[in-house]
């Protein structure tokens, strides 16, 4: 692949990005969340149209407009959380990909030549959705076999698996070698990296900032390469003046259906007055830490506590006058009613204002618009549809409607995701102005730079579990990219 | 549910609207008239007079109205949560079922075995919806499938009921009750307004303070317009889904005793010809806005009434009389669709924004 650019709507996904993989090779795609490791390899695979670059594959100049014409030029990607249909049993997803006439039967036969490099070990009568993660990935690296696939892309095939289930799955990787195949294999994790890729290409901000052979390198340096030196940083003035704590994990345990545990004895205190960051690569536990401090699920043990007592669901929260605000990393889907005026919108949040059992429309109007006006929200008109409003007006919105009560402790989550750069620095300034007000912050974030702009105190989220908080002083970015690619270089 | 309705929309717009789509339907009645061979004039002329041609017949609209509309508002909060309430039918016969027990069997005087049957109906029809609010809270069930079986169950209940336990033995042998006593039945308002009428207006009324002047209003349409989002921000979703079934059910329940103690007298098993179907069309064209969907409901009652009439005096074939009517519906419908809103706004504005280029443009 050379010369490829993929730009959405205000983001550059890859920025005239170059990749070369040779035949029977293990290349790993490293790289930090946005870095644009899943855009390109979906340009790869006909997903994704670039906007402009070539693919060449074997020799030729291919163009995939869609998964077919990839899987027809022998390239095959398999998922992170694989597309098989759940409630059909294994022979019957075997045969959607083209395998057998879906008995068991025929889908045993079918599949007889390719076991023999990769044995399926799967009961083909059972339900795909009974089945772990990593046997359903099996099924889909059997089904790009079927169709002599020669480039297989592995899009952070770890994530979902059990110690045991990625040693398995780094065997069949080892055979798809063997057999003259080459993988690429998508990961944040530095330890994996290094086991078995042949070569590294590592991705920052779009763009490919160095291929290296493997045994060349140090987790430290694919650490460094992957995180990047800071670049400008909002500014963040006064000493910390941290009080009591207020929020508090207490060894925490969410364990999953299928793989490993989501969340393992994760603790954790945010005192008044302090920023805590929570850095990591997506898919480490951020979703269900956020879930489980907004009050939407529970522990399997453990607890959440403020100010000493243990959090209701989310749906007591008002009437027992919880004072957390709460800035989910879906604005579109759980922060805000699209559909909905904004002044609807406001009155979703943790204190709104009394209004008397009637709602006198001017009153609510009034309070909306001066909210609208102190957050910088534009158009500040109270009657606009929140889908109407940019992205970072969006999550003005949010920000107005959750920090405007005053709130003791604000939970936020990748709050500036997709925002430009004014955007982004409002609303880091209202979290400062949150602790400034001596509110206990915990800003979990995959954006490192966030975290080293604004934290206190950071803490690293690898596989479900907690490393820290450090105070922001002693650790520094390598040391943080480390923790987050799952070496701990002390 | 999606959109946006009831918001931030003119009413010139409205009116172009409803006007555009009466035209289209009048356009596509006239077609279906001709065909049949009758005479276009004399079968406007019937419709309108049977309509609103002299006191008896808005006395009659009105009372055709009522049902239809009262039971279309509880249809329009349910949708504002986001729920399907199709079972308006069964509602009706499970309210008028509660309230002629009242009527027929509690001795007292008029106004407070009214009061009674009133209450009772709004309690029995409230749980029938309720049961579909907690099997969709509960199970994730479908109110859309649920209401329909509703239906049924209650409808062959009545039926069974009027051909036995409550038959009335002087009837010989038609399937309805005894007629209710005459102080428990609710006369008019001077000669041509129905008490019905008063209350579709008070539960109108009602039904705005509840959903654009109340918390739990907003709890309702925040429902609708996402389940996430409410989720997130701490609506306890299962509670406000049951209460929104609940309330749909008890106007259906109230709907149906509206006419019961107005105009029927007697609980039949042919007691509601499809109000509460017609209920879910008034409730979409009224875009689940109480007020939009009260004149909506009026609207079609007074539609319905001018045609049932000039079934009558024209000779308009049952079948095509009803035809007309699902035409005018299904015009209104296709008007207020929210897809066919926005496009409107659009070509709004961008009316407003060509005239406004036009204007800057030196001459």
């Amino acid at each position: 692949m050379s010369g490829i650019v993929k730009e959405f709507a205000n983001v550059t996904a890859c920025d005239d990005v170059s990749l070369e993989v040779a035949g029977g090779e293990v290349h790993a795609l490293l790289g930090e969340n946005g870095a644009g490791k899943t855009t390109l390899m979906n340009i790869l695979y006909g997903l994704v149209r670039p906007d402009r670059g070539v693919i060449e594959f074997e020799g030729r100049r291919i163009d995939p407009r869609t998964p077919g014409d990839a899987l027809t030029a022998g390239i095959g990607m398999v998922h992170q959380h694989p597309l098989v249909v759940g409630p059909m049993s294994v022979a019957e997803n075997l045969f959607l990909g083209g395998l057998g006439d879906g008995t068991q039967d025929g889908a045993r036969a079918a599949i007889a030549p390719i076991t023999k490099t990769i044995p399926l070990d799967v009961d083909l009568a059972a339900r795909v959705d009974s089945l772990p993660m990593s046997q359903r990935q099996r099924i889909e690296i059997v089904r790009c076999l079927a169709r002599d696939v020669r480039l297989l892309i592995l899009d952070e095939p770890t994530a979902v698996l059990t110690p045991e289930e990625v040693e398995q799955l780094f065997i069949e990787i080892e055979r798809l070698r063997g057999s003259g195949r080459s993988v690429i294999f998508i990961s944040h994790k530095l330890s994996e990296v290094m086991r078995i890729a042949d070569r590294v290409t590592v991705l920052r901000g779009g763009r490919n900032v160095g291929t290296h052979e493997a045994g060349a390198m140090t987790a430290a340096k694919l650490a460094a390469a992957m995180v990047g030196a800071a670049t400008g940083d909002v500014t963040r003035s006064d000493g910390s003046k941290p009080g009591r704590v207020r929020l508090e994990v207490d060894a925490c345990t969410i364990t999953g259906r299928f793989g490993p545990p989501e969340l393992e004895r994760c603790t954790l205190g945010v005192r008044s007055g302090e920023i805590i960051g929570i850095a990591g690569v997506e898919g480490n536990g951020q979703r269900p830490l956020a879930e489980l401090l907004f009050g939407l699920r529970r522990a399997t043990s453990g607890t959440v506590r403020f100010d000493g007592r243990a959090l209701p669901p989310v749906g007591r929260w008002q009437a027992s006058k919880v004072p957390i605000a709460r800035i989910p990393e879906d604005r579109r889907h759980h922060g805000l009613l699209l559909g909905a005026p904004l002044w609807q919108n406001l009155m979703l949040g943790p204190q709104p204002p009394r209004f008397g059992p009637v709602l006198a429309r001017r009153a609510v109007l009034d309070w909306a618009r001066t909210t609208l006006e102190e957050y910088g929200v534009r158009p500040a008109d109270p009657t606009t549809l929140a889908a109407n409003l940019s992205g970072g007006n969006q999550q003005k919105v949010v920000i107005a409607r959750e920090l405007g009560g005053a709130p003791e402790a604000v939970v936020a989550v990748n709050p500036t995701r997709g925002l430009d750069i004014r955007a982004q620095q409002e609303v880091q300034e209202r979290l400062l102005q949150a602790r400034g007000r001596g509110a206990a912050v915990l800003l979990i974030s995959t954006d490192l730079d966030e975290i080293f702009a604004l934290s206190d105190s950071i803490a690293v989220l690898y596989g479900g579990r907690i490393t820290g908080p450090f105070a922001a002083a002693e650790i520094d970015r390598d040391r943080a990219g480390m923790l987050m690619g799952g070496v701990d270089g002390g | 549910m999606g959109g946006s309705f009831g918001f931030g929309e003119g009413v010139g717009a409205l009116i172009a609207r409803t006007s555009i789509a009466l035209a289209g339907a009048a356009l596509v009645g006239a077609l279906v008239l001709t065909a049949a061979g009758l005479d276009l004039a004399t079968t406007w002329e019937a419709i309108y007079e049977g309509a609103i041609g002299d006191e008896l017949a808005i006395r009659n609209s009105l009372l055709e109205a009522v049902p239809i509309t009262i039971t279309a508002i509880g249809v329009a909060i349910a949708f504002r949560a986001g729920l399907f309430n199709l079972g308006g039918q069964g509602q009706i016969y499970v309210g008028a079922l509660a309230a002629v027990l009242v009527a027929l069997y509690l001795h007292a005087p008029g106004a407070v075995v009214i009061a009674i049957a009133l209450v009772a109906s709004m309690l029995a029809a409230g749980a029938w919806g309720g049961i579909a609010g907690v099997l969709r809270a509960r199970l994730g069930l479908s109110e859309i499938i649920t209401t329909i079986m509703l239906n049924f169950i209650a409808f062959w209940l009545v039926s069974y009921l009027v051909r036995g336990p409550i038959q009335d033995p002087e009837g010989d042998g038609y399937p309805y009750t005894r007629e209710i006593p005459e102080p428990v039945q609710l006369g008019l308002i001077g000669d041509v307004v129905p008490v019905g009428a008063v209350l579709m207006l008070a539960v109108g009324v009602a039904a705005w303070l509840l959903m654009d002047r109340s918390r739990f209003g907003l709890k309702i349409k925040a429902l609708g317009e996402g389940e996430a989002a409410s989720r997130f921000a701490g609506i306890a979703v299962p509670r406000v889904t049951i209460v929104a079934m609940v309330i749909a059910g008890a106007l259906g329940g109230l709907g149906g005793t509206a006419s019961l103690l107005g105009v029927q007298h007697r609980l039949s098993d042919f007691f509601s010809p499809g109000w509460g179907f017609d209920a879910v069309a008034t409730a979409l064209i009224g875009r689940g806005s109480p007020i939009g969907t009260l004149v909506a409901g009026v609207f079609i009652g007074f539609l319905r009434s001018g045609i049932q009439t000039a079934e009558g005096t024209a000779e308009v074939p049952a079948a095509l009389a009803q035809i007309l009517l699902g035409v005018v519906v299904l015009f209104l419908i296709i008007a207020n669709a929210d897809l066919v809103v926005r496009l409107g706004r659009r070509l709004r504005q961008r009316l407003a924004r060509g005239r406004g280029e036009a204007l800057e443009r030196p001459a």
